[in-house]
Formats: C-alpha cells, sequence, structure tokens
C-alpha cells in the first residue's frame, strides 16, 4: 500500500494518464475520464482528513539548472486541489450527457482531463517557473476547449483570442520571473515570500499582476473571456468559471507574503480589480447572451477577488474564490440546462416562463444567483462580507465594491426573471440524470459554502449595508429600464475590445505585418540584389578587361609571329622542284661566299 | 569518427551504380548505420591525421557534447528526410548522404582548413537539392542562396587565413589547428576585423537579419528533405561556428558583443511579425526560422552560460521542431500539391492524426512548457537577462507573436469548415508517416521534461569557451 501522503505528487498524474489513455486508444471516454479525477480527488480528500495536517513536498527532478519540479502541498494547495478536482469531478459527469453523441466526444474528455492535470499542476508547484508551466498549460486545454466545435464561425477566432491575450499576461509572468531569478537567484515560494523588498522585486511583482490580469481576465487583458463563451457550456463553468480563472488570485495568496512586502504592488492589484469589476458589472446588466452575463459577472468577480487580495487580504479573496466556484459553476451549468433545452438558443430576450417546465433547474439557477447576489444566509454573502470588510480601509474601493453588489444583485435578478416568469416562448424540458444529479453537491456548495470562511470580527454596519444593497438590486432587477444612450454605450463594453482590435489585430496583425513584410521583399532583399548588380557590372568590367587586355595581349604575341613568319611562310609552297632550287641556290650562295672571302 | 565521413560518402557513391530500386532502401540502411555510429560515438574522443604536411594542414577529428548532440542530430534528420523522400531519383539520395557527410565535417573537424573545405562542400549538394529537385522557381533560388553563401564563405575564408599567417609570423609554425591558433596574439583591431569577417561568413548561415532573405526564397523551393536539413541542420552551422571559432579565437572582439544582441533581438520581433503576413506555408516556417535563430545568436552573444547552454540546446530543439513542421507540410502537399495556406482548411476533419501531430509541433515551436522549446528558450532568456535586461524583455514580445503566427497558421490550415472539396478526403497518416514523425515527437516531449542529460553534456564545453571570454 502506498502512502498517500508521500505519493501526493501523483494527483495531477491522474488526469494526466487519462488524457494520454483517451487520446491514444479512443475507448472507455465515459469510464476513464470521470474516474481519473476522481482518483486525484480521492487520493486528495484521504490526505484531508488525515490529522495533523503537515505541508508536503517533494522534489520530482531537476528540470532546468538551478530549477526543479517541485510539488507543494499545504492548506491553501489542499483546499484548490479539493476544489478542482471535486468540481471538476462534477463537471466530467454533466458533461457525459451534454456532450454525448457530439462529435470528437473523446476529444473532449482528453483535453478536460488534461486541463485538470495542468491545473493541479498549477496549484501543486512550489517554485514560481514550474507554476509557470500549470499556467501555460490551463491556457492550452482553455484554448482547444474553446474552440471544441472548430467548425462553427466565429470559435477559432475566439479561441485564438483567448491564447494570446494570456501569452500576453505569461510574457509578463517569464519577465518577472527572469528579474527574481536575477536578483534573488531562486525563484521557490519559501525564498520569495522570505525576500526583502527592492526596486527589481517591486517591478517583479507588478510583472506578475499583469500576468494575473492576463488568466484571470482583469484589465487590460480581460476581453478575451466574452468571447470564451462560444466554448461547451460546461468548460465554460470549469476553466473560464471555477477555476483557471482564479488561477491570478491563487497566485497572489501563495506570494501573499511577498505582495505584502510591496503595498505598492498590492494597491495597483486593488485599483485594477475595482475598475475592472465596475466595468464588468455594467456591461453583464445590458448583455442579453445568458452565457455573456454569467462571464461578465465572472469578471466582474474576479475584480472584487483582485480587491481583496490586493489589499492583503488574501483569505478573504481565496474564500470568495471558494464560494464563487460554487455559485458560479452551478449558474453555467443550469443554464447549460436552460440551452439544451431550448437547442442552443441563448438570448434571454428569447427565453421566458421556464419555471413551471424546468422546476429543479429554476431552483438550483435562484439559488445559485441568490448567493451570487449576496442573498443574506447564503455562501456568496458571506465571502462578499468578507471581502467589503477587507475593504473597510479604503473608502473609495469600499464605495467602488458596494456599487458592484448592488450591480451584481440587479443584473442577476433581471437574468432570473427574463428565463424564468414572463411569457412562456420556447418548448422546453427538465434536465435528466447527470445533468441533474451532478448539481446538488454545487447547490449544496452554494447555499453552506459559507461555513468554510476565515473567521473574522462581525461587523454589524457592513453586514447591514450589504443586505440592503443586494436586497434592493434583486428588486430592481425585477423591470429595469436602462436609458438608450447609456445602453448603448455600455452594449459596445466601453470601447475596450474595439480599441483593440483597431490596434493589435487590424494594425499591428494585418497592415503592420504586411507593411514589414513588402519592406523585406522590396528593401532588405536589396542587399543581395544590389550586391548582384555590383557583381554583375564589375564582372562585366572585368569581362571587358579580359577580351581587351588579357586577351589583347595574347593576340598581340600571336599578331607578332604572324608577321614575323609571314616571309618565311612564302618560302613553304610544298613543291619539291621549289626546294630544289632553295637547296641549289643555298648551295651556290654558300660556296660562292667562300670562294670570295 | 572519419568512418563517420566516410561511410555516406561510400554509400552515396555506391548507389549511384545501383539499380534504380534499390536506391531508396539502400540509402536508408545507409543513414541508418550512420545514426548508430553517430549514437556510438564517444563523447570526448580526438582523432588526428596528417594531410598536408607542408601548410601544416591535418584532419582533425573532436566529438565534445556540443558537437555530439549535432551529429545526433544531422544523423536522425538524414534518415528522417530520406523516410520522407519515396522514389525520388539516385542522385537525390546521393547528394543528401553527401550533404550529411559534410555536416558531420562541419561539426567535428577542429582544424580551420577542414571545417571551411566541409562548410563549403555542404554547398554543392544543397544547391542541387534545391536547384534540381525544387518546385517551380528552383532555379533562381538555388542561385540565390549559392551565391549569399559564398560570398559569406569568402569572407569567412579571409578571416582564417588571415589567423593562419598572424600565427605563423608569430611562432613560425603554421597550422591551422584551433588549440594551438588559440595562443596567438592579435591586435584589436586586426582582431576585430576578423570577428567580422566569421561574422560575415557564419550570420548569413544562421541567417541573422538583414541578410536572411536567400532562406525563405530556399525553403519554399527546396524539396521537403532538403527543406528539413536546411533548417534542421544547416542553419546551425552558423551558430556552431560563433561558439566553436568565433568567441574562444577572438575573445576580445567578442566581449563587444552589444550590437549582435540588439540584431538578435530585432530578429526575433521581424521575423515573427513577418510571418503574420505569410500566405505560403513553407515561407511561415522559414520566417518563424529567423524568429527562433534570433533566440539562439541572443543566447550566445549573452556570453554567459545560461546564455550559451540555452542556444546550444536551442538550436537541437529548433531542429526537431522545424524539422518535424516542414515534414509536415511536406506530408500536406504531397496530398494537395500546393503550399498556398489558403487551399488548405478544416483538415482536422480528414486528418485528425496529422492535425494532432501538427499541434504538438506547434506547441513544441512556440515554447509552451514541457515541451522542447520552452527549456531553451528560458534558459537563453536567463542568460540574455543577466547580461541585458532590456533584450530579454523585448526577446518576450517575440513568444507573443510566435503563437499569434503559429495559431493563425493551425487555424487556416488545420481549423474550420472544409473549404475545398479536394480536402475532404485527404488520406491520413500513413504508417510510414507515423514512423517519420514518432522519433520527434517523442523528442519533443523527452527534452521539455528531462533536459538534464543535454545540459549535462553541454556544460563542460561551455565553460571551456567561457574560461576564453572571462579568464
Amino acid at each position: 500500500m502506498v502512502n498517500p501522503a508521500s505519493s501526493f505528487w501523483w494527483i495531477p498524474l491522474y488526469p494526466l494518464a487519462g488524457a494520454a489513455l483517451i487520446a491514444v486508444f479512443r475507448r472507455g471516454v465515459s469510464f476513464i475520464a470521470p474516474l481519473a479525477v476522481a482518483l486525484s480527488f480521492l487520493h486528495a480528500a484521504t490526505l484531508w482528513m488525515a490529522a495533523p495536517r503537515a505541508p508536503l513536498t517533494h522534489t520530482l527532478s531537476q528540470w532546468m539548472p538551478g530549477l526543479p519540479m517541485g510539488f507543494l502541498l499545504d492548506e491553501l494547495s489542499l483546499t484548490m486541489v479539493l476544489l478542482v478536482s471535486g468540481v471538476g469531478l462534477l463537471i466530467h459527469l454533466y458533461s457525459l450527457v451534454y456532450m454525448d453523441g457530439e462529435e470528437g466526444f473523446w476529444r473532449y474528455f482528453a483535453c478536460l482531463n488534461l486541463f485538470v492535470f495542468f491545473m493541479l499542476l498549477l496549484v501543486l508547484a512550489d517554485n514560481l517557473i514550474f507554476l509557470f508551466a500549470g499556467w501555460e498549460g490551463v491556457g492550452l486545454a482553455s484554448y482547444l476547449l474553446i474552440g471544441f466545435h472548430h467548425d462553427r464561425p466565429t470559435v477559432n477566432r475566439n479561441a485564438n483570442k483567448a491564447f494570446l491575450y494570456n501569452r500576453a499576461g505569461d510574457a509578463g509572468f517569464l519577465l518577472g520571473t527572469l528579474i527574481l531569478l536575477a536578483t534573488l537567484g531562486t525563484v521557490d515560494f519559501a525564498s520569495l515570500n522570505a525576500a526583502p523588498a527592492t526596486a527589481a522585486t517591486l517591478a517583479a511583482a507588478l510583472l506578475l499582476a499583469f500576468a494575473a490580469t492576463g488568466k484571470s481576465a482583469q484589465l487590460p487583458l480581460f476581453v478575451w473571456l466574452p468571447d470564451a463563451m462560444v466554448g461547451p457550456t460546461p468548460v465554460s463553468a470549469l476553466i473560464h468559471a471555477a477555476t483557471m480563472v482564479t488561477a491570478g488570485i491563487y497566485l497572489f495568496a501563495r506570494l501573499g507574503p511577498f505582495l505584502g512586502a510591496h503595498p505598492e504592488a498590492g494597491f495597483v492589484i486593488a485599483v485594477i480589480g475595482a475598475v475592472t469589476s465596475l466595468l464588468a458589472a455594467t456591461v453583464a446588466v445590458v448583455e442579453n447572451d445568458i452565457k455573456r452575463i454569467l462571464a461578465y459577472s465572472t469578471v466582474s468577480q474576479l475584480g472584487l477577488m483582485f480587491l481583496a487580495a490586493g489589499l492583503g487580504a488574501t483569505q478573504a479573496a481565496m474564500f470568495h474564490v471558494l464560494t464563487h466556484a460554487f455559485f458560479k459553476a452551478l449558474l453555467f451549468l443550469t443554464a447549460g440546462n436552460v440551452i439544451h433545452a431550448l437547442r442552443g438558443e441563448q438570448d434571454i430576450r428569447f427565453m421566458g416562463g421556464l419555471r413551471g417546465k424546468m422546476p429543479w433547474t429554476f431552483r438550483l439557477m435562484t439559488l445559485a444567483g441568490l448567493s451570487l447576489a449576496g442573498f443574506p444566509g447564503l455562501a456568496g454573502f458571506f465571502s462578499k462580507e468578507a471581502i467589503l470588510h477587507a475593504a473597510t480601509a479604503q473608502p473609495l474601493l469600499l464605495a467602488v465594491a458596494f456599487l458592484v453588489s448592488f450591480l451584481t444583485a440587479l443584473y442577476t435578478s433581471r437574468m432570473l426573471w427574463a428565463v424564468f416568469y414572463g411569457t412562456y416562448q420556447r418548448d422546453g424540458h427538465e434536465a435528466h440524470g447527470l445533468m441533474l444529479h451532478a448539481l446538488w453537491p454545487l447547490g449544496l456548495g452554494s447555499a453552506a459554502a459559507g461555513l468554510l470562511g476565515p473567521s473574522q470580527p462581525v461587523s454589524w454596519a457592513l453586514l447591514l449595508g450589504s443586505t440592503v444593497v443586494s436586497l434592493s438590486g434583486l428588486y430592481l432587477g425585477r423591470n429595469i429600464r436602462i436609458p438608450g444612450l447609456v445602453e448603448a454605450f455600455l452594449k459596445r463594453r466601453w470601447f475596450v475590445s474595439e480599441a483593440y482590435e483597431l490596434v493589435l489585430v487590424e494594425g499591428a496583425t494585418h497592415r503592420g505585418s504586411r507593411l514589414l513584410y513588402w519592406v523585406d521583399r522590396n528593401i532588405v532583399d536589396l542587399i543581395p540584389r544590389l550586391s548582384a548588380g555590383v557583381a554583375s557590372v564589375t564582372s562585366s568590367f572585368s569581362a571587358m578587361f579580359d577580351r581587351v587586355v588579357v586577351d589583347g595581349l595574347v593576340h598581340l604575341v600571336a599578331l607578332l609571329v604572324e608577321v614575323v613568319s609571314f616571309p618565311l611562310r612564302l618560302l613553304e609552297t610544298g613543291r619539291i622542284h621549289h626546294y630544289a632550287l632553295f637547296i641549289l641556290l643555298t648551295l651556290a650562295f654558300s660556296l660562292g661566299w667562300y670562294w670570295l672571302a | 569518427m572519419m568512418t563517420l565521413l566516410w561511410l555516406p560518402v561510400l554509400g552515396a557513391l555506391l548507389l549511384l551504380v545501383m539499380p534504380r530500386k534499390l536506391a531508396w532502401p539502400a540509402a536508408l540502411a545507409v543513414a541508418l548505420a550512420t545514426l548508430g555510429m553517430a549514437a556510438g560515438l564517444p563523447v570526448t574522443a580526438t582523432e588526428r591525421y596528417s594531410w598536408i604536411p607542408t601548410i601544416g594542414a591535418q584532419v582533425l577529428l573532436v566529438n565534445d557534447g556540443i558537437s555530439y548532440l549535432l551529429v545526433l542530430l544531422t544523423a536522425l534528420m538524414t534518415l528522417l528526410g530520406l523516410a520522407a523522400s519515396p522514389g525520388q531519383p539516385r542522385l537525390f539520395y546521393a547528394m543528401l548522404l553527401g550533404l550529411s557527410a559534410g555536416c558531420y565535417g562541419v561539426f567535428l573537424a577542429q582544424d580551420l582548413l577542414v571545417f571551411f573545405l566541409c562548410f563549403e562542400a555542404v554547398l554543392i549538394p544543397m544547391y542541387f537539392l534545391i536547384g534540381l529537385y525544387g518546385a517551380e522557381d528552383r532555379r533562381r533560388a538555388a542561385f540565390k542562396f549559392f551565391l549569399y553563401t559564398v560570398v559569406g564563405s569568402v569572407a569567412l575564408l579571409l578571416g582564417i587565413l588571415t589567423l593562419y599567417f598572424q600565427h605563423a609570423a608569430q611562432t613560425g609554425v603554421y597550422t591551422f589547428e584551433l588549440t594551438p591558433l588559440l595562443s596567438t596574439r592579435l591586435p584589436l583591431a586586426t582582431e576585430r576585423l576578423v570577428f567580422w569577417a566569421f561574422f560575415l561568413g557564419f550570420a548569413i548561415k544562421i541567417p541573422m537579419f538583414p541578410f536572411h532573405t536567400w532562406l525563405p526564397d530556399a525553403h519554399t523551393q527546396a524539396p521537403t528533405a532538403g527543406s528539413v536539413m536546411l533548417a534542421a541542420v544547416l542553419l546551425k552551422m552558423g551558430t556552431y561556428g560563433f561558439v566553436r571559432f568565433s568567441l574562444p579565437l577572438l575573445p576580445q572582439a567578442s566581449l563587444d558583443s552589444s550590437v549582435l544582441m540588439g540584431l538578435s533581438v530585432f530578429a526575433i520581433l521581424y521575423g515573427g511579425w513577418v510571418c503574420l503576413a505569410q500566405t505560403d506555408w513553407k515561407r511561415l516556417v522559414a520566417y518563424s526560422s529567423v524568429s527562433h535563430m534570433g533566440f539562439c545568436t541572443l543566447g550566445i552573444f549573452s556570453l554567459n552560460a545560461p546564455g550559451l547552454e540555452g542556444a546550444m540546446l536551442q538550436q537541437i530543439n529548433h531542429g526537431v521542431s522545424t524539422g518535424l513542421l516542414f515534414l509536415l507540410v511536406g506530408f500536406a502537399y504531397d496530398r494537395r500539391h500546393t503550399r498556398v495556406i489558403a487551399d488548405y482548411g478544416g483538415l482536422a476533419k480528414s486528418m485528425p492524426g496529422f492535425a494532432a501531430v501538427f499541434m504538438v509541433a506547434l506547441l513544441g515551436s512556440i515554447g509552451l512548457p514541457l515541451l522542447n522549446g520552452f527549456v531553451g528558450e528560458f534558459t537563453i532568456l536567463r542568460g540574455a537577462f543577466a547580461a541585458r535586461p532590456l533584450a530579454a524583455g523585448f526577446a518576450l514580445i517575440g513568444i507573443i507573436l510566435a503563437a499569434g503566427y503559429m495559431l493563425s497558421l493551425y487555424r487556416h490550415t488545420m481549423l474550420g469548415a472544409v473549404r475545398h472539396a479536394e480536402n475532404a478526403s485527404l488520406p491520413d497518416l500513413s504508417p510510414r508517416e507515423w514512423l517519420i514523425v514518432t522519433p520527434l515527437l517523442v523528442l519533443t516531449v523527452a527534452i521539455g521534461l528531462y533536459p538534464a542529460p543535454c545540459f549535462a553534456l553541454l556544460g563542460g564545453p561551455v565553460e571551456q569557451i567561457l574560461e576564453r571570454l572571462h579568464p
């Protein structure tokens, strides 16, 4: 029997093996995929039950010089492992029915298992660069799953967009890591959290914050998340709501003391969170696509977590990560039931009156929605209260957080009323089997996960305030009317996406690259062409020199020989009697000479 | 090691008189035997044969970690290139084998004359591979390739001769051997001159910006095996030359490397950006090579251990990934006879195996962690950051660009609906093609997960070079 504690680093390997088996054999998918994730969950659960729990470490091998593949399991990573594998398991089960009969069923589960592997790697890594392996890996799995229906329009474009915005963040991650490696010589979390603050480490902290805005969809890199909703709905629930997008907050929690040593970076993170949160919440109020409402809501909630983490309350942020995972996954999956029932319809204007047709989906979604809206007593109420509590020192940020809470209640209520009340428009039917039963644990979490929160002093003013805000938002959301101009502006999502599109896609990618390619072919290529030209001109000169001077000399010699030989040649006639005559004449001449001399 | 040079040449000569049908299997057998022999080479070995004693020329072959990896890469890519080219004339196979022999010479010789001769000799088979067996515009491309590299070679030869005569003037000994030449004391101005002469020779081969324009033409026109050898092996002759000869022989001039780091970063960004405008599959991969080789030169001119080790590892990674990419383009070309990206689309439907392999190759190439490219690139960046933080910062933009052009290529060839009816019924990878890609896939993953053996091979030689630079 293997000791579960010393083999804790196997936890991510089960889904990896699952993904590999599925990809190779493409058989037994509906058995292998959930089983792999269940094994991870059970392994982690065994460790959770074991008391007392001491942090576990394991170094697998040396990856790059001085950078090991090291694993670390402590309270923080154990919570995340349970969350990822637990919610992951439920979503695997849900997907068995949701994706049934789809072409590429095996591919879907191979990618989903692969995602769980990378996510578990991310939360179990004991140093920054090994964490990065999971960090980019979840981006890859997200890309593959967003693009699952790759023959549908805009899907591939959005998948690329998600990968590229993440990669921009990743570049910042790498630069931050390089700075830390160069200044501290190590990037394992224990050393980082003990390191003194310098200008260089501050720069690194800011760069890591930038990286987190990519993964966790915050300004300036948040635009990919709403577009990622073209992926299958269970994927949106798992990756783009419950787990991957919280990686940024996990990073802040992991580096808590390090960030604490850099309050400037923390403040920047808090402000980014507040602004993004507000922006996304306003957009969610006017969105009509149910999945995009939930996506903007996710961006907004992640903003609140950023706010808390930036102000040093990483426990509050992680608490919200936990409750948010329950209620947002539940919201997405119930939305998936609705979309499934309506055969792909996602626009809430074409929904309505489904309360009677889908009673359990209605109850669960309402529960999750109320939890999101911070209805008193539900999980979201407590975690949001913890965040508000963290923001009390910064009145402006506290005000933003209250405003966001109000808007959250507003858009949640608007969505719920539009889907389940009003006039009945389309044929719908209740989900069955695992698509319903996989949701119960999430419902339980959405209601009761508030019990898991860190203990903190109760501030009655905050409790009262957030209750009032939540209830008024829920009440007003039923019949909300937004002025046309404001709506039009918000519908364009504050023009952030358009601005990027113009600069990055149209400007840099299309025009810029074509211009540069033209330069390459017509200007840089002048080097060989010009030198070829020079070579051919000089070679024609040298050819001329060759003909005139070199050949000329040869010809001159030949000519001289010719000239000199001409008289002699006249003698060479080839006739015997001429030769006889020459002989005779020569003889006579020489005899005469001799005689005369 | 001498047999490593002779075996492919003998094989090539034998091929020419063989029956045509036997030529391909025979060539494969020779390549396989060479690969086995290369793998069996002792990692540190020296062989010396006298050649022309009057001018001090000799054949000196030395193996070390850097050479060993490159020799293995050459042997593997030769075998795979041959395996990917059935049904070609005997001369084609002979040329490919001859090419590999020249490459072994380049990577093993530590006598500058032999190095130079092999450096040149490689040109001839490559010229014919492109010029005889290439695509529609092959003559022009082959000629451009030949002229460009010959110009570089002339500069290189002048540099070598300067060293040779300077050494003779100082010691009275005429030799081309690397080790004695190290003790030559050159005035800094002369050293710089020789450095830039070497630079021209090597930079054209790599190719570094702005001497790269022959590469896209040569790659698009070359046959598959030619592209594979060109990208995987021939480009490395330049980076290898820098590391083996420029840095140790001319340390003072090399220390002055900020311009070259700048050029490298420029090449990374420029190559990547130009990739985004490409409509020709092979041309895109060719420009991506410019960008990736920029990482290699960036590492080299960081002049520190991570930079050099990373660069030496990354050139192997580039060989594996880009070699695989060119093989895959070749497979697609065999089926559709077009390189135009717009003629493809939706291949993942008809060729899922091909699409999966292409995805792995792509991810290795763009440096996804746990695959080969990342290990090399990150190590290079560590070196570059230690030398010049700003250079590393700009080079990082290159990895975003790489993801951009590669995913865009993948999207327009593999994904989406099938736009051309011909693409709907293309056969997936054949068993032979699977056999060809498998070793490269294994290497992609293996180097990415466990690069320690490679670093162990590179550590020693790199340390020796650094000792010359920073005594």
